[in-house]
């Protein structure tokens, strides 16, 4: 068997046991890969086409259904690059950067802005609401930018193609998403679509999820807390940001070919 | 089908053997659609290729093929030929690497079609958002003007469609911000006046000059608002200067403003992180303050003006 396929039927497994409350929205996410022209074996890699016909699905937009998270700390952080903050903001409001600028240029204004040592509150370049594509973006207590950023990522499950070169690091205050209550442990609906990701048991009723951490790409083991939020008024929230270059040749780099067999074995274990 | 297992595999050839042909294999994957949920995760192909580049193994081979196997891509290009997908991620990558031939491509395009292609598509949203991407696509070719610009017919021809397209009123605003940066009007110029009062061109360009283009047009701030302060309309008591009250509006929503200085001319701009720097500009003193004072302020807001004179007739 194709070992994606195989990654997602141990997913398949594991998920259904470890999150019963998801069983349904996870049957039908499945029945709807299999309708999709040509039938889609696992929903790692589908196309613009394929993701357009999915999000007429009632269990696609069934998301932030797992608990209520709790983050312990006073904020919240997100890798992100700026092409995709406009992508996961739909409907914005143009300010400092205007519609038309090219992501470069946006990019290298911003460090201009940044000087190395500023945090730069969105607001200025942009306003709207913060929502993601499906309705919800993933975000972590562990503090970015860090002592190497890159394996940050990697403790966060992101492979290196998943990290951009100029990447923005978001910034949250936790105060507002928990007083809005927006932010929950994220679920395997949520998850569908990712191939690197740990269910946390419904019976243990969680407050934070947990990423795998690739970090070590032989011994893929529990990393750093994640949650999903639901969508932030960017206005509101005082989300800042600092742009980073990533794109030093001597980083740590893992792909997904060091880290399937890992993973499989990993998969197997959380569906045993 | 699309196999991730066997993309990493071909992709790590990429990044330690990298050819023309590997690269223009993955390019045209990328353009097919073949890379989507990667590019929802890193937001668009360019931050794509540029991680494939960044993790090569040798960093000058990589970009060396990977510039061959893109400049390939163009000169087979038709972008008439081709879905507005496929179109918009290689307009990504040709805003991102600027590919020589593609340039020419693009503003012939533009110049036979006013579009990308003589059918643009039944979608006006993504027709449009095509437009910009290939306007922004020409721009990066020209982000100031180039040294001995008379003896460059590339830029000569540009210079052409921003002319064509300051005479097209959804283009106006793009056309006459890149026509003063280009240093191909002067700001003083009848035409500028002319071209300030279409919806849209005061706030196009207060974006750039108050923001990323900032050292381009910082020095033209100052004559574009003299012309609104000079284009007063008589037939509207109560907005007598639309285009000051629209050069205002705009300064303040990207949260700046205007700093009059008692007794002194002209004004200066104060940024939203309290930097400010004096406007340059001709000595409108005149139209400035009828602009700005008392009587326009009363026209403009009735009510609160009433409000302030019966205060004050109560107090007296």
């Amino acid at each position: 068997m194709d070992e994606e396929v195989l990654i997602y039927e141990l997913r398949r497994l594991a998920d259904s046991k470890r999150q019963p409350s998801q069983k349904g929205l996870l049957e039908e996410l499945h029945a709807a890969l299999l309708s999709l022209s040509p039938p889609r074996l696992h929903p790692y890699a589908l196309t613009r086409q394929d993701y357009a016909i999915l999000k007429f699905r009632a269990a696609y937009g069934a998301v932030c259904q797992g608990s209520q998270g709790t983050m312990a700390s006073k904020y919240c952080y997100r890798l992100s690059t700026w092409p995709k903050i406009l992508g996961d903001t739909p409907n914005r409001d143009w300010r400092l950067i205007p519609k038309d600028l090219s992501e470069r240029e946006a990019f290298d204004y911003l460090v201009h802005q940044h000087a190395g040592i500023h945090w730069l509150p969105v607001r200025q370049f942009i306003g709207g609401t913060y929502s993601g594509l499906r309705g919800f973006t993933w975000w972590t207590t562990a503090v970015m930018p860090s002592h190497n950023t890159i394996c940050t990522a990697h403790e966060l499950g992101l492979l290196n193609r998943y990290i951009g070169t100029e990447a923005i690091i978001l910034r949250c205050p936790v105060e507002h998403v928990r007083s809005k209550m927006l932010v929950h442990v994220p679920s395997v609906v949520d998850a569908y679509f990712f191939n690197i990701f740990h269910a946390m048991r419904d019976e243990e009723n969680p407050t934070v999820g947990r990423a795998i951490s690739v970090e070590v790409p032989t011994v893929l083991g529990l990393g750093q807390e994640e949650f999903v939020v639901r969508p932030i008024e960017i206005d509101e929230a005082q989300i800042e940001l600092w742009p980073l270059t990533l794109n030093d040749p001597a980083d740590h780099k893992v792909y997904f070919d060091d880290v399937q067999e890992g993973l499989i074995r990993y998969y197997k274990t959380l569906a045993g | 089908m699309y196999d991730e297992l066997r993309t990493a595999r071909f992709q790590r050839w990429l990044r330690h053997k990298p050819s023309t042909r590997r690269w223009r294999l993955e390019i045209e994957s990328l353009l097919a659609g073949e890379r989507e949920a990667i590019l929802l995760e890193v937001g668009s192909s360019r931050q794509y290729v540029s991680r494939l580049l960044a993790d090569s193994a040798d960093l000058g081979t990589a970009r060396v093929a990977f510039e061959g196997a893109l400049q390939e891509v163009i000169e087979s290009w038709r972008p008439e030929a081709n879905d507005p997908h496929y179109n918009s991620l290689l307009l990504d990558l040709i805003v991102g690497f600027t590919p020589s031939r593609a340039f020419e491509k693009i503003l012939a395009a533009l110049a036979k079609w006013s579009s990308l292609s003589p059918a643009p598509s039944t979608n006006d949203e993504e027709s449009a958002a095509m437009d910009v991407l290939s306007l922004v696509a020409l721009e990066a070719y020209y982000p100031a003007p180039p040294s001995g610009a008379v003896n460059d017919p590339g830029f000569r021809l540009y210079e052409d469609l921003l002319w064509r397209l300051a005479a097209q009123s959804d283009h106006v605003p793009h056309a006459f911000r890149r026509l003063i940066e280009l240093r191909l009007v002067d700001s003083s110029d009848a035409r500028v006046k002319a071209m300030v009062t279409i919806p849209g061109v005061i706030e196009e360009f207060l974006r750039y000059a108050l923001g990323p283009h900032r050292g381009l047009l910082q020095n033209q701030i100052g004559y574009i608002f003299a012309h609104c302060l000079t284009s007063r309309d008589d037939r509207d008591a109560q907005h007598p200067y639309p285009l000051y009250d629209r050069f205002e509006q705009m300064t303040n929503r990207l949260r700046a403003r205007i700093q009059e200085k008692p007794g002194r001319f002209p004004p200066s701009i104060v940024l939203s992180d309290g930097e400010e720097f004096d406007l340059l500009m001709p000595d409108v003193r005149a139209d400035y303050n009828q602009a700005t004072s008392y009587e326009n302020r009363r026209s403009a807001m009735p009510e609160l003006m009433a409000m302030v004179e019966g205060i004050w007739n109560e107090n007296t």
